[in-house]
């Protein structure tokens, strides 16, 4: 397989503190991956090693099978735009001075004018064109727009967004998230998107990166991700205590939870044998909810607790 | 190299500082030589006064308002770091320096780049600020007292020269300062502190050299560290001419400084990590 990215024990330590820890990341050509984790697992780090911006403390990363400490690395980070935390923009410019910069850093000297054209049309700031408008006074949405404009104008085979949607309105979010979704698709661009909120790359992923306190969890595609989550029901009763003895007396606890009024079992059940069984022991039923594990609750699982959002 | 450089002169013109520094310097150059005219004929000075005081070390003329605007403790001198240390550092704190890391530039182009637009900047402004002084001193002064010949344009050229080895060796050490601080508050503040300590100690160098013994080596060293002392010499543009050993004592030790200081800005740059 064609990977565009592989990290391999990549580690990074500052001071005595190791923020990143033997990570083993693989990202193919024309996946969109999802890279998530809490506010802090490192995700940013990763991105910032892999971009060159940091230097690893142990490990290496390879793009497009180039090793980062090979000289003709650079040549391949031609190939990839991203946006690290915040879009890398200049306030005192107006949108296509900003990307008209771009071009003179990339050495893009032919057609610079059609290519800032065709980039903040692709970014649907087509009307900024002309306009003196500075970046400075865009909003946050215009702004994060704008730095996909910055990472797509060198027509890069892989972008990479730290936290895109981060402070967009749920209209932005759709926005970015479809722009995603029609680059990957028309253009063949593969995606590395970090996230500390699962949800929102549900509908863009086709592959998850887990991260919790420098150390990746899990690498899962969506369609593992999805048959991962699994079915639940939840029971609830007058008679918790003894709906709680009889479901212990049927099911190992990895299978359920207890709730404040009632039992939360896990898997694809024979809800009907289950059922019949809760009656015949006399436990009156309250309510009897069918639903699957949602993948918030997945990761959450994975991770081992809350996450800090 | 030469894309970033085009980047990084093409977003220095576009800042608004940018515009800023050049009416201040452009607001110096004519407001210094007019103030000292204004300051003579408020005295009465006449042009025979004026020759006099010039000859006693206290008089002005087009080649001294030349050469002092040069003072990096001057007004413009001293604000010109300021400027450029904050229109450089945006790229940090603006966070674009990761586009150019990003699209695969190395750290020494964009570490070189940064070296070079400083340096164009820094330089282009203090000798476009000292060179607009002398031509509006020139309504008012003469250039010298004795006419203008070409042994004084030679000593021109080599003081002209001389300066602006001083200044890319301001350059350098702000740029060392950016990179390493990557804040334009803690570089201003780290060049100043080098500023400040260079002046005492050379005032302190300039006191202890008149007081020792001429014959000794001692003095003779102390002689050397007076004259190479970029931030305190006066050895520039006050005389007619330069001995060999005042070019050696400048220009030697300096040039060494440059190269260390670039070399060493290079080298802490090419393994730093950038947020």
């Amino acid at each position: 397989m064609d990977y565009v990215l592989e990290t391999f024990d990549l580690s990074k330590r500052y001071n005595s503190q190791w923020a990143l820890k033997d990570v083993n990341m693989r990202v193919a050509k024309g996946d969109v991956y999802g890279f998530v984790g809490e506010n802090g697992s490192g995700k940013t780090t990763v991105i910032r090693l892999v971009t060159g911006l940091i230097f690893p403390t142990k490990g290496h990363s390879a793009l497009f099978g180039v090793r980062d400490d090979d000289p003709a690395i650079l040549a391949q980070r031609r190939r990839v735009g991203a946006i690290v935390e915040s879009p890398s923009i200049y306030m005192n410019m107006s949108a296509a001075d900003n990307l008209r910069l771009q071009c003179s850093v990339l050495g893009i000297k032919e057609g610079v004018e059609e290519k800032v054209q065709k980039t903040l049309a692709a970014v649907g700031l087509s009307d900024l064109y002309e306009s003196k408008k500075l970046a400075g006074n865009f909003s946050l949405g215009m702004r994060q727009r704008l730095g996909i404009g910055m990472a797509l104008i060198g027509e890069p085979e892989l972008i990479i967004l730290d936290e895109p949607m981060n402070g967009l309105d749920p209209a932005g979010i759709v926005e970015v998230r479809e722009l995603i979704i029609k680059l990957n698709r028309e253009r063949e661009i593969t995606f590395l998107i970090s996230s500390h909120i699962l949800s929102e790359l549900a509908l863009v992923a086709t592959k998850y990166g887990i991260i919790s306190k420098g150390v990746l969890v899990k690498e899962i595609t969506t369609s593992e991700l999805l048959r991962e989550c699994r079915a639940s029901v939840l029971i609830e009763s007058k008679n918790t205590s003894e709906l709680i003895s009889l479901v212990k007396s049927t099911f190992s606890p990895d299978d359920y939870t207890q709730t404040t009024s009632g039992v939360k079992v896990y898997g694809d059940i024979d809800l009907n044998a289950l059922l019949g069984k809760i009656i015949s022991a006399g436990i009156s039923l309250d309510s009897v909810v069918c639903s699957r594990m949602g993948i918030e609750e997945y990761y959450l699982s994975l991770i081992g607790g809350k996450a800090n959002d | 190299m030469t894309d970033l450089l085009k980047t990084d002169l093409r977003r220095s013109v576009k800042d608004k500082l940018f515009l800023v520094l050049c009416i201040i310097g452009g607001a110096f150059a004519l407001i210094i030589p007019l103030l000292y005219k204004g300051i003579f004929m408020l005295l009465g000075f006449d042009q025979e006064t004026i020759e006099l005081l010039y000859e006693m070390g206290l008089g002005i003329n087009a080649k001294s308002m030349l050469f002092s605007s040069f003072s990096l403790g001057n007004n413009f001198g001293l604000m010109l770091p300021i400027f450029v240390t904050i229109i450089i550092c945006k790229d940090f704190s603006g966070g674009t320096i990761r586009n150019k890391i990003i699209s695969g530039k190395s750290r020494a182009s964009i570490y070189f780049s940064m070296l070079i637009t400083t340096a164009i900047l820094v330089c282009g402004f203090i000798f476009a600020h000292a060179i607009l002084t002398m031509l509006v001193s020139l309504i008012f002064f003469d250039y010298q007292p004795t006419a203008f010949t070409m042994s004084d344009f030679g000593y021109l050229m080599a003081s002209l020269g001389m300066e602006l080895l001083i200044y890319f060796m301001v350059s350098a050490i702000i740029t060392f300062f950016i990179v390493n601080m990557k804040r334009a508050g803690l570089s201003i503040v780290m060049y100043f502190v080098v500023y400040f300590v260079m002046t005492v100690v050379g005032s302190i160098i300039g006191a202890v050299y008149m007081f020792a013994d001429p014959d000794s080596t001692f003095h003779g060293f102390l002689e050397f560290l007076n004259a190479s002392n970029a931030f305190t010499t006066t050895a520039i543009g006050t005389g007619m001419s330069y001995a060999l050993k005042d070019i050696l004592y400048l220009v030697l030790p300096n040039a060494a400084l440059c190269a260390l200081i670039v070399g060493l800005g290079y080298l802490t740059f090419r393994k730093k990590d950038i947020k």
